[in-house]
């Protein structure tokens, strides 16, 4: 089910009133709901997967509890990780890596002229598995660390796995902050609720606003990469790195707003990333969840910073090509998990841009973004011959073709704007900081009720959306 | 260092404005979520009932059926319903089917439509007129179901949907028609077609004259039909079908969907229920374009599974007689559609076939003087019945003996702004006259001048009322007044 469809907006609603109205009066009873809940949003995709994410959680539920009982048994406790690491790896190579090893295998003997036949298995990926694999591992590998403790109802713990608003794109949660959220008693708050609706809203806006207008653009001109040469696409590599953060970070707003009215409250997943002015930052506000998941229980683990320049390189380069293959099973995301390593190791270091200030400040953050969006080139194109071919034809000429990608001037003009008004407010929240949302609040009612109506028009009357469009979230296929 | 403080204490006064705001409960927020819907609902409904987003009608001919007839059951009952795709509205003369059935035929059909929009198509018609029989063309079972429809097919289901207007069927209907991601742009052209601000804003300014200035309805007797094509297969087109293995047509791989055969059990029990008589109509392509058709023909019989289910099949058996290539579009695509000669071709078969299997069920609207008034001179009219003084027609002869032959009669009437000669032979002569010319040498007046003039009248397939022979000429000379008849001849 996706945020942006009619399912939801009848499925939260009732899902909504029945959690405060009728479950909210038992914290088992709320969680049994919010399971079901749960596993509703996640049959609408397909209901057939809901056994594998049942068998997952039950798997680390079970593991987690022997973890704990085996506390002084350092030979066991590490068997049971190494188990739960295999089962939850397992599920996840095979689903979404398979056919990548295999295929990659069958390329590497054929390059030494054997020739090896071989038929790529029809797997279907199942949504959301990266995103709650990860999830319950945090859980594991907390017991294991002594952070925290199993909970002993099984309902408590699925319901944490599956959590519907982030189980389908994140943020991924440790297990150490959001699990206790299950088994508090919740009372329902107003401001709270109030601010979830936001969220969503901002999270609707940006998504059906811009990132999918820019999205039809970034889609006709990437079907045909020969016929968009020049300047097309040029707009289309900065195009996309705007929609892969609208629409990425809509999801997470969205999923957050809802999380709220739930009364939960989730990580914090982008930070206005688009204002660093180092890649270092940039890893600290992008995709917050998964980056301090890879330095967490990757980075840290393989000693981070402590062995040395050549070690710390090699760490993050590593952190890298895994957050690559993280996203994708192909070469291209690898190449751009490696150009992201790079630019941190290198840029950072040889330009100084952590250091810069004033106006350098602008024109770091604007080299970061430049060169965050020429990596997407190979995040974005479907394969790696694909993006050589926006290499090949990226350039400044052709000027007259750009509407001929779906968007005409007016739609085309329409989609900066926007993007510059996204951007110049995420200036002023970056200086006003959490100011500017107690004043909006504190304002006259009429003030924040326009702005309402103002936000719900936009996306009905200027939102691009329809039968035409294909409006799911990057990070589904993810 | 004091503006920081005067802002740092701004802030404070603000934060303790929303702490002393009063506590809120759930139903507050559900009420006032409720109460903005609804604001966002009406300003919605306000934009579609002004008709901002309308897309242009003036081509959308399901719309026009289906206001034509909202507007013809105020007047008129209605007989026969016809429902289908477009093989039905350019398969079906309508005029003809009620001249020659004598009384009033509805077609209610939508291009690229399922089964299920033509369930509900029918549902419809029933609640605004129940006609006496019901007829279902059955190309629109089709193989896919209305989830996956087509840009294209998708764009006339919202027409369709659109321009009925029962809205508890519409209700009923809408999760049944359409993904749940269509049921907003099902109901609204806000929704829908909201693009129009960014690439059509011509179509905007269109609506905002045409709510000024409405457009005017056209006139004349419409009953839904669509002459889209007017020549036949060419000889060119029929070569292709010599091709080894080519296969225009494959029913094989065009199987009726679950959902197709679903709706066609609904469809049989709602005219059970309604007490309406059902007759399934398979409207023919070429002979030649068709393959495998018994086969599909056998699934929807075990599908029926009723041996009294009337089904007229004008595919198996074929005849090819009748249905010449010049019935049948120009075309070895797979959508082979009726030309309008096509379709009083099988406007007859159709017409013949409920007078011999539902006798009786229809009442005779002839002896109507309104609905005489209103089908009076349409496609069909005389060629079923005598014209009467009307200032323009003329009937030359009746009831005469021409070489052992009884003629009933012949007539000169208008004809599509020219005019026609039209002979009625009696079918009790026993004789086959299909094929067939009559000469009638005529002294007539042409311009004030006396001429004698000869017409030819051929017997075709076209209009067969059942009771007589029918010979048309040629449209002629409007300008053209016979005085009388100086010979007949059959040739």
């Amino acid at each position: 089910m996706l945020f942006n469809s009619i399912d939801f907006a009848i499925f939260m609603p009732i899902v909504y009133i029945l959690y405060w109205l009728v479950f909210n009066r038992n914290i088992t009873l709320r969680n049994v709901f919010l399971l079901l809940a749960s596993y509703v949003f996640y049959s609408f995709w397909d209901w057939r997967f809901v056994s594998l994410l049942l068998f997952s959680s039950f798997t680390d539920f079970i593991l987690g509890l022997q973890l704990f009982k085996s506390n002084y048994q350092p030979r066991k406790r590490k068997l049971l990780l190494y188990t739960s690491l295999a089962i939850n790896l397992g599920i996840l190579g095979f689903f979404k890596y398979y056919n990548f090893f295999v295929e990659s295998f069958v390329s590497t003997f054929t390059l030494f002229g054997k020739e090896l036949n071989y038929e790529p298995l029809k797997i279907i990926l199942p949504v959301g598995v990266s995103f709650y694999t990860f999830q319950s591992l945090t859980y594991i590998i907390g017991i294991y660390q002594r952070k925290i403790k199993p909970t002993h109802k099984i309902v408590d713990f699925l319901a944490y796995v599956s959590f519907f608003p982030q189980l389908v794109a994140g943020p991924i949660e440790r297990a150490q902050h959001f699990l206790p959220q299950f088994l508090e008693k919740k009372v329902f708050n107003y401001q709270d609720a109030r601010s979830g609706l936001l969220l969503i809203a901002f999270g609707l806006l940006k998504k059906i606003l811009i990132a999918d207008r820019l999205a039809v653009f970034i889609n006709g001109t990437y079907s045909n990469i020969p016929g968009a040469t020049g300047v097309s696409l040029i707009y289309a590599t900065l195009f996309f790195a705007f929609q892969l953060y609208f629409d990425f970070s809509a999801y997470s707003d969205i999923a957050i707003g809802t999380a709220r009215l739930l009364g939960f409250e989730l990580l914090i997943n982008f930070r206005r990333p688009y204002l660093s002015k180092s890649f270092s930052e940039f890893w600290t506000r992008w995709h917050i969840s998964l980056s301090s998941w890879f330095r967490d229980y990757v980075y840290f683990p393989l000693g981070g910073n402590r062995k040395g320049a050549s070690r710390t390189a090699i760490n993050v380069i590593i952190v890298f090509v895994l957050s690559g293959l993280w996203h994708g099973a192909s070469w291209n995301f690898v190449i751009w998990g490696t150009l992201n390593g790079l630019f941190l190791i290198v840029f950072d270091k040889l330009f100084k841009l952590e250091k810069s200030t004033g106006y350098k400040r602008v024109f770091a953050s604007l080299f970061v973004v430049l060169s965050w969006a020429f990596s997407l080139i190979f995040f974005r194109a479907h394969t790696f011959a694909d993006a050589l071919s926006v290499f090949q034809y990226i350039g400044f000429s052709n000027s007259e073709r750009l509407y001929n990608f779906g968007l005409n001037s007016l739609q085309f003009k329409f989609a900066i704007y926007l993007i510059l008004g996204i951007m110049i407010y995420e200036f002023i929240v970056e200086k006003a900081g959490e100011k500017l949302l107690v004043s909006f609040y504190a304002s006259k009612s009429i003030v924040r009720w326009s702005l309402y109506l103002v936000m719900a028009l936009s996306i009905i009357y200027f939102g691009s959306y329809g039968s035409a469009n294909d409006n799911t979230f990057i990070y589904f296929q993810f | 260092m004091a503006n920081t403080n005067r802002s740092q204490k701004k802030f404070n006064q603000q934060k303790s404005i929303i702490k002393k705001q009063p506590v809120k409960t759930i139903y507050n927020l559900l009420l006032r979520v409720a109460g903005f819907t609804a604001i966002i609902a009406t300003i919605v409904v306000f934009t579609d009932s002004k008709g901002y987003f309308n897309p242009d009608y003036s081509n959308d001919h399901t719309r026009r059926k289906w206001n034509a007839y909202y507007k013809f059951t105020k007047a008129q009952p209605i007989d026969v319903v016809l429902v289908g795709n477009s093989h039905l509205y350019t398969g079906i003369s309508p005029e003809n089917l009620s001249n020659a059935l004598g009384a009033s035929c509805f077609i209610l059909a939508s291009p690229g439509t399922t089964l299920t929009d033509a369930y509900f198509c029918l549902k419809e018609a029933i609640t605004v007129c129940k006609p006496k029989i019901a007829v279902v063309e059955t190309f629109a079972m089709n193989d896919y179901d209305s989830y996956k429809l087509k840009a294209g097919s998708l764009s006339d289901q919202f027409k369709s949907f659109s321009a009925r207007k029962n809205t508890g069927q519409k209700l009923t209907a809408t999760p049944l028609l359409f993904k749940s991601e269509n049921y907003l742009p099902a109901w609204s052209n806000t929704i829908r077609d909201h693009n129009f601000i960014f690439n059509d804003t011509v179509q905007i300014n269109k609506n905002i004259k045409l709510i000024k200035n409405p457009e005017p309805e056209k006139p004349g007797l419409y009953l839904g039909r669509y002459i889209r094509f007017n020549s036949g297969i060419e000889d060119s087109t029929l070569l292709k079908y010599n091709k080894p293995g080519f296969k225009a047509y494959d029913y094989s791989k065009h199987a009726a969907s679950e959902e197709a055969k679903e709706y066609l059990q609904k469809t049989i029990k709602l005219c059970k229920d309604n007490n309406i008589k059902l007759v399934l109509l398979t409207l023919p392509m070429y002979y030649r374009h068709v393959h495998n058709y018994d086969s599909y023909k056998k699934d929807l019989l075990s599908t029926i599974n009723d041996s009294q289910q009337k089904w007229l099949d004008l595919q198996l058996p074929y005849d090819k007689t009748a249905f010449t290539s010049a019935c049948f579009e120009n075309t070895v695509g797979e959508n082979q559609h009726m030309t309008y000669y096509g379709s009083r071709v099988a406007a007859y078969k159709l017409a013949n076939y409920i007078k011999a299997n539902l006798a009786g069920t229809l009442p005779d609207r002839y002896q109507d003087v309104s609905w005489k008034q209103l089908f009076y001179a349409s496609d069909g009219y005389f060629e079923n019945y005598s014209p009467e003084r009307d200032g323009v027609s003329q009937v030359l002869l009746q009831n005469a003996e021409i070489s052992g032959i009884h003629l009933n009669e012949i007539s000169f009437v208008s004809y599509d702004g020219a005019k026609k000669l039209i002979v009625k032979i009696d079918k009790k002569n026993s004789v086959l006259l299909y094929g067939k010319s009559i000469k009638v040498l005529t002294q007539s007046v042409l311009h004030g001048q006396k001429v004698m003039v000869e017409i030819l009248a051929k017997c075709s397939f076209v209009y067969d009322p059942g009771k007589h022979y029918v010979f048309t000429s040629e449209p002629l000379n409007p300008a053209l007044t016979i005085q009388e008849i100086a010979n007949i001849s059959l040739l």
